[in-house]
């Protein structure tokens, strides 16, 4: 006469031994940055300028070394790196970002900047971006920057911006509404945001 | 109130199942057990206080019959006392019967007044034996006890969300929708969660970390406020959350319980519990429990809060074995969740964190939808727990319980990754508990004073592995305690005083980079751990902590009473609190622990006063509790008074540090309710809790508002085959919190809010099968708000109006199979 009773108590005590999730297994999956690496290379020939925000030991810990930016007037083409040198040799997480460029870009705003992402318009540098994902929206690791002289602040922002549901939040518009409204008024999050001093003479 | 007699020995027989129930129904309802019976018998003036227990255990024998002279005149109340007023001098027979005790008859001669203990002798040839009730001492702290149908009404909310019905419990609520208890200000490490008797061994540390445990496993929620250290150990220094999972069936039987939950809009959930006592193998018993349920994400009323679905499952069961006076149990139960984190959640960088805290609703939340899918973010836990017990009556002594238990804890964060496909986090914590308990019998110092006590000690090893970004070290530890509690119970007072001394060994083994980033954020000297140059570097330290407390009841008159309690407690740091290194996974803060902290102490003092009555139940207690070195998590400052930030690549990050303190809390706590008529209740809860760093003069964070809770409730019983109609409305006013450190918080805290819930249910009886049928409703009004007290308030708003529909069948069989 307890069949019913029995049968449900039965069926939620033996049908829910599953829901084992294969990602749970491993660990130590570290998504670690350390480094960022902006390499400046004049237009017209001669040596590469290298800055790097380096922080080889993490979060916490020791001060991150940060190079200032020193350019002469000019054209170049700008490469942004990042690395994880935690790792011995240091992973490269420029290639990830390229592989997933159409959910990243990269962002140069502060007051040395004016651009797509920034409004200065008598700031020493003017970016543009020089490199495009499958869905033909900038990425930021090749630009174009344009110096004249002047100082000010240049800050990288590596923005991960992975679909919200099924909605791409990286659309064509990011760098204009960052330009309006700050980080804040677009989706995603800021995987590095390091901030160099700049000098054109 | 004179339905006891149907245990009366004469229809016995027939009415066994009955007056088991009704047995049991008495002994839990006061209002109808009521002691002390008078009888009025002109010029007589004497008076015989009894006290009736039983004779092998000494325990008291609640709910027996008391005979004088051929006429039951009263019944013993719960401590096993009865009062005969006004008898004339003379010889009187006393009879005292309870179904499960030989009849014990006795002529008494009365000059005077007396007192007289009466032993019962278990009558062993009745098939059914029922055990009395075990003996609850009164409890002498300011103690909640959710059990029954208030219990039942929350059935398919969260284990937080179930305590909040209490009056002082509010929740900690994280981004994933799970909440943690908050007890008089305290949760996490210094509020102690025990199930089935067992310290639950987790992750507690971490906000967003919601306790491992399925509130179904309980028949009984118990909600300690204030330092319980003596009992419970070092870490109740803010007090203790009991889970008490329903005994084993004491005599053959069945019983089962099924709720089908209905979220709707969101989910369903299954909770089963089934009972057996098989007739063949007397003394043996089983149990067996499972719940499931999977949530979609929550809405608030203007956007869903995408992302925060969850899956949660849980399994249990229980074999015993009873044998002569010895009780032999083995449990074991596992816990499983997987919790979506949400979508909203901006702590990556501590620029955007505080750049959105400007913006009305989370960005691009027109796009987020209510599914069931969980992406990352989202965390999984499991929690198994094994435990073995066993009873073993002492003849000169008394009563002896051993446990031992197993209990391993897997947390797991997955963040937000280009191509990582595990957790970033990952800890594992596997505990032993070992804990021997003996209870000794009564002493009778008089006819008027005795004496009970339980003597104990108890057993930790534990270790946790962590894998993940740098975060905590690996540790282990060994503690071990001994305690003792003595309480002198008279008639109309009790007093207790009781000690305990613990000691904890921690052996913390740190990656030699984070030991050196520790090194070098100046929080720990190069030479502090033995060897500095190995790796990884090993770290020990060691803690002696005492807790002693002392309490008092007080029956001032028939329905009034008062206790008082005076505690002290040390609690040892946490390891993440002397090891904590990296940014948290919570908070836009890069988190520093200090490994030599010391231990925190509290001293407190409680008073509670109760009256109850018929139509009248009601409580209100008022508290001190002051912490000295009390371990605070607070931003650094530096020497000219600035807040510390750090630079970290993902921007500037302030540095939060692990440091002592000097806190006090203090505050009340006052519940009532009040039967208007037979079928009408109207009641009120109020919290209030201050909390103050009397180091920086400044207030602490996290502390909750105040709080006004009032309900009505309207229960009609037998309405045309319906046997019971239940409708219940309530309010809950939630204050801004004024007090708050504007440095120590990332933001100020949200407005004040109210919540309105309500609930209708039914009840009827199909063949044999209780049916319960209820619609719950929360947040009706669908207001927009944010608590000060949830993780989520920084991003986004509280969910706003849900939905429960549930159905409960339970059904029960005594002596068949």
């Amino acid at each position: 006469m307890y069949k019913e009773i029995l049968f449900i108590s039965a069926a939620a005590v033996a049908s829910f031994g599953c829901g084992h999730d294969d990602e749970a297994s491993g660990g130590n999956e570290e998504e670690v940055l350390t480094t960022v690496t902006l390499t400046f290379t004049p237009e017209n020939g001669g040596t590469p300028i290298v800055a790097v925000f380096n922080d080889p030991d993490g979060d916490g810990g020791d001060d991150p070394t940060v190079d200032a930016i020193e350019l002469a007037e000019g054209t170049y083409t700008t490469q942004v790196g990042f690395e994880n040198r935690l790792e011995d040799p240091p992973e490269i997480i420029t290639a990830e970002v390229a592989d997933e460029s159409d959910v990243h870009q990269v962002f140069f705003t502060g007051d040395a900047v004016n651009g797509p992402a920034t409004d200065n318009p008598n700031a020493p540098l003017g970016h543009s971006y020089a490199d495009e994902d499958a869905n033909g929206l900038p990425v930021g690791l090749e630009n174009t920057v344009v110096a004249s002289a002047g100082t000010g602040e240049l800050t990288i922002t590596l923005r991960h911006m992975p679909p919200v549901g099924d909605a791409q939040i990286k659309t064509a518009d990011v760098a204009a509404e960052v330009k309006a409204g700050g980080f804040s008024a677009i989706g995603g999050t800021s995987d590095a945001q390091v901030t160099f001093a700049v000098t054109v003479q | 109130m004179y339905t006891i007699w149907m245990c009366a020995r004469s229809t016995r027989a027939r009415a066994i199942a009955i007056a088991v129930v009704l047995c049991a129904w008495l002994a839990v309802e006061p209002a109808h057990a009521e002691p002390v019976q008078e009888t009025v018998e002109v010029n007589c003036a004497a008076t015989l206080d009894g006290h009736v227990v039983d004779e092998v255990t000494h325990q008291p024998v609640a709910g027996a019959s008391v005979w004088k002279d051929g006429t039951a005149v009263a019944l013993t109340s719960e401590d096993g006392r009865f009062v005969l007023k006004k008898l004339c001098e003379g010889d009187h027979v006393i009879k005292i019967d309870r179904l499960d005790y030989e009849l014990h008859e006795q002529t008494l001669a009365i000059q005077g007044s007396r007192s007289l203990e009466i032993s019962l002798h278990a009558d062993l040839s009745e098939l059914v034996v029922i055990q009395g009730k075990a003996v609850k001492l009164a409890e002498l702290q300011s103690v909640a006890v959710l059990s029954g149908e208030a219990l039942e009404r929350t059935r398919g909310k969260s284990f937080s969300e179930a305590l909040a019905e209490v009056p002082g419990v509010t929740q900690l609520r994280s981004a994933s929708g799970t909440a943690k208890p908050i007890v008089r200000g305290q949760f996490g490490r210094r509020l102690l969660m025990l199930v089935d008797s067992v310290q639950h061994r987790s992750q507690e540390w971490g906000l967003d970390h919601a306790p491992e445990v399925d509130p179904f496993v309980a028949e009984e929620l118990k909600v300690v406020r204030g330092a319980a250290g003596v009992r419970y150990g070092p870490g109740a220094i803010g007090g203790a959350v009991i889970a008490v999972p329903p005994k084993l069936l004491e005599s053959p039987g069945l019983a089962a319980e099924t709720h089908l939950m209905g979220y709707l809009g969101q989910g369903a959930g299954l909770a089963s519990r089934l009972q057996v006592a098989p007739k063949s193998i007397p003394g043996f018993a089983y149990q067996l429990q499972g719940t499931l349920k999977r949530l979609a994400a929550a809405s608030t009323p203007d956007y869903a809060l995408q992302n925060t679905g969850s899956l949660e499952w849980n399994l249990g069961g229980t074999v015993g074995y009873r044998v002569n006076q010895s009780e032999y149990t083995l449990s074991y139960r596992h816990y499983e969740a997987k919790l979506g984190v949400c979508a909203c959640l901006q702590i990556e960088s501590s620029e955007d964190f505080f750049a959105q805290l400007e913006r009305e609703r989370p960005i691009n939340s027109e796009l987020y939808e209510a599914s069931l899918d969980i992406e990352r973010p989202y965390q999984t836990v499991a929690h198994d727990q094994a435990v073995a017990r066993a009873r073993w009556p002492i003849d000169s002594l008394g009563t002896l319980t051993a446990t031992y238990a197993l209990q391993f804890d897997h947390r797991s964060e997955f963040a937000v990754t280009r191509t990582a496909v595990g957790p970033q986090f990952d800890f594992r914590l596997t505990t032993h508990d070992v804990d021997v308990v003996l209870e000794h019998k009564p002493i009778h110092l008089s006819n008027h004073w005795h004496l009970r006590g339980e003597y104990g000690a108890v057993g930790m090893v534990q270790s946790n592995s962590y894998r993940g970004l740098p975060l905590i070290p690996d540790y282990q530890a060994v503690s071990g305690g001994i305690f003792a509690i003595e309480r002198l119970i008279g008639h109309d007072i009790e007093l207790e005083a009781g000690l305990r001394l613990d000691a904890l060994q921690r052996t913390a083994d740190l990656v030699r980079s984070d030991f050196l980033r520790l090194v070098r954020s100046e929080q720990l000297a190069l030479d502090a751990c033995s060897d500095s140059d190995a790796d990884p570097v090993r770290c020990e330290s060691s803690f002696m902590t005492f807790s002693g407390s002392l309490g008092a009841l007080v029956q001032l008159t028939k329905p009034w009473s008062l206790t008082l309690d005076l505690s002290t407690a040390s609690r040892p740091p946490s390891p993440d609190e002397q090891y904590l290194n990296g940014t948290s996974p919570t908070f836009p803060v890069l988190g520093l622990g200090k490994p030599d902290l010391g231990s925190e102490t509290t001293y407190s003092a409680s008073a509670t006063s109760i009256y109850r009555s018929e139509r009248i139940a009601a409580e209100a207690s008022a508290y001190v509790n002051h912490i000295s070195d009390y371990i605070y998590f607070s931003p650094a400052i530096d020497a000219s008074g600035e807040p510390i930030f750090d630079v970290l690549i993902r921007g500037s990050f302030p540095r939060f540090i692990t440091r002592p303190v000097d806190a006090i809390f203090y505050g009340a706590d006052a519940g009532g309710t009040l039967r208007l008529t037979p079928a009408l209740e109207v009641g009120s809860q109020l919290s209030l809790v201050r909390a103050k760093n009397r180091t920086d003069s400044s207030f602490l964070v996290l502390v909750p508002s105040d709080r006004l809770r009032t309900t009505a409730s309207y229960t009609h019983a037998s309405t045309s085959g319906l046997e019971k109609l239940f409708a219940s409305v309530s309010g809950t006013l939630v204050a801004r919190q004024n007090r708050f450190d504007a440095t120590a918080d990332l933001a100020a805290p949200p407005d004040g809010y109210y919540v309105v819930d309500a609930e209708v249910g039914a009840q009827t009886q199909v063949r044999d099968q209780t049916v319960k049928l209820s619609l719950q409703g929360s947040n009706l009004t669908d207001n927009r708000y944010r608590d000060y007290t949830s993780l989520m308030r920084y991003f986004a708003d509280q969910p706003g109006l849900q939905l429960m529909l549930r159905l409960s069948v339970e059904v029960s069989a005594m002596n068949v199979q």
